[in-house]
């Protein structure tokens, strides 16, 4: 923190250089604020942050009296109703961003969720253990010496979609039994955690 | 019977002027409405069965209830940080505020594929006393964080506000924990 400041007169000059940080991640808020009249103001910019200076003159004199920068974020934000014991800084627009970070987190976890699908769906996952056993039959080497290759292949693409339907025990809860058109998760015992 | 009335200022302390108690009624008013906006939503949502585990824990159940715990954790550091900042015992400085800000915000987002996971897996149940705890206080959880977030945005609320939006979020979490990992752990 660097601080100047005069006093002249009883009139004390504060001229600040407000930085405000916001729970995404950032902004800088910079301004100017002075007691009395403000004659001349200048900024530069470096970079993301932008530099302002002020000269301040007496109301009455003209006179240049004063001028400073503070990076004190609490003496340049308006108080919050301050709890005896101090300490408890109150920003104003952060907490919308919480609430926008929060409610973009569950959109993002909905999401995942939503396309991940269920564990039996996907490419990658393994074949569900209990695959009834008729459709495996369908696949075996059959009796009947006049079935074509295109009937095998039927009886193949029968059993993967009978497969993909046959009931599955939830991987994350064995005690709830999840179909294979994702229709319902039902507590067998009645006792699952949430 | 006879009724003596009482004045005001004998009825109830005195606010401080500038104090209104208008944008606590419309906090509290949506965060009611995002608490039955979930419960709604957890009621007639048919549960998937399944969600998006996190890697390295055996169950998803264990998965929330280690994140539940971090969120526990959390918790107890902003009940400390908040009593320092109301001076109920001897924290001082600005990184008191800092460390309930960001540990608030930590937990609340750590706190949320716990929250899906449930809302989207498994829903709004009803079958056990404990799941019906569970879900209500999960569903005013979330509500009583918006109330206290948009407390927060405030500088004219009533005194009384904030530490009681405060208070609602750690009963609420409290007993989300209660009513999941402790049950689970025991």
């Amino acid at each position: 923190m660097c601080s100047f400041s005069r006093t002249r007169e009883k009139q004390h000059i504060h001229v600040a250089l407000r930085l405000s940080t916001g729970t995404l991640g950032g902004f800088l808020n910079v301004g100017v604020a002075a007691h009395e009249g403000e004659s001349r103001r200048q900024s530069v910019r470096l970079g993301d942050f932008e530099l302002v200076s002020a000269i301040v003159a007496h109301p009455t004199s003209g006179e240049n009296v004063g001028g400073g920068v503070s990076d004190d974020r609490r003496g340049t934000h308006p108080q919050h109703a301050q709890p005896p014991g101090g300490g408890g800084a109150v920003k104003h627009r952060s907490p919308l961003f919480t609430l926008a970070a929060v409610a973009l987190a569950f959109i993002i976890m909905f999401t995942v969720d939503v396309l991940a699908g269920p564990p039996g769906a996907s490419s990658a996952q393994p074949a569900a253990t209990s695959a009834p056993a008729a459709p495996a039959r369908a696949t075996s080497p059959s009796s009947q010496a006049g079935e074509t290759a295109a009937a095998t292949l039927a009886a193949s693409a029968r059993r993967s979609t009978e497969e993909t339907k046959s009931p599955q025990l939830d991987p994350e809860n064995p005690q709830v039994t999840v179909d294979g058109e994702k229709v319902a998760a039902a507590p067998v015992n009645g006792d699952d955690e949430l | 019977m006879t009724s003596v009335p009482v004045p005001a200022a004998e009825a109830a302390p005195a606010e401080p002027s500038g104090t209104k108690i208008g944008p606590v009624v419309i906090a509290f008013v949506i965060g009611t409405a995002v608490s039955f906006g979930l419960g709604v939503y957890g009621r007639l949502h048919t549960p998937s069965g399944h969600a998006v585990n996190i890697a390295g824990f055996s169950t998803g159940a264990a998965a929330k209830a280690a994140l539940a715990s971090v969120v526990m954790a959390l918790v107890i550091v902003q009940t400390v940080t908040a009593m320092g900042i109301y001076g109920r015992i001897p924290l001082r400085g600005a990184w008191v505020g800092t460390v309930h800000r960001w540990s608030g915000r930590l937990a609340v987002l750590i706190s949320v594929p716990v929250a899906v996971h449930c809302l989207y897996a498994l829903g709004f149940q009803t079958y056990d006393g404990r799941v019906v705890a569970h879900s209500l206080f999960g569903c005013f959880f979330y509500g009583a964080f918006v109330f206290k977030m948009l407390i927060l945005t405030r500088d004219d609320s009533p005194k009384w506000a904030l530490p009681l939006a405060g208070g609602l979020v750690l009963t609420g979490l409290t007993a989300l924990w209660v009513t999941g990992v402790l049950w689970f752990l025991v």
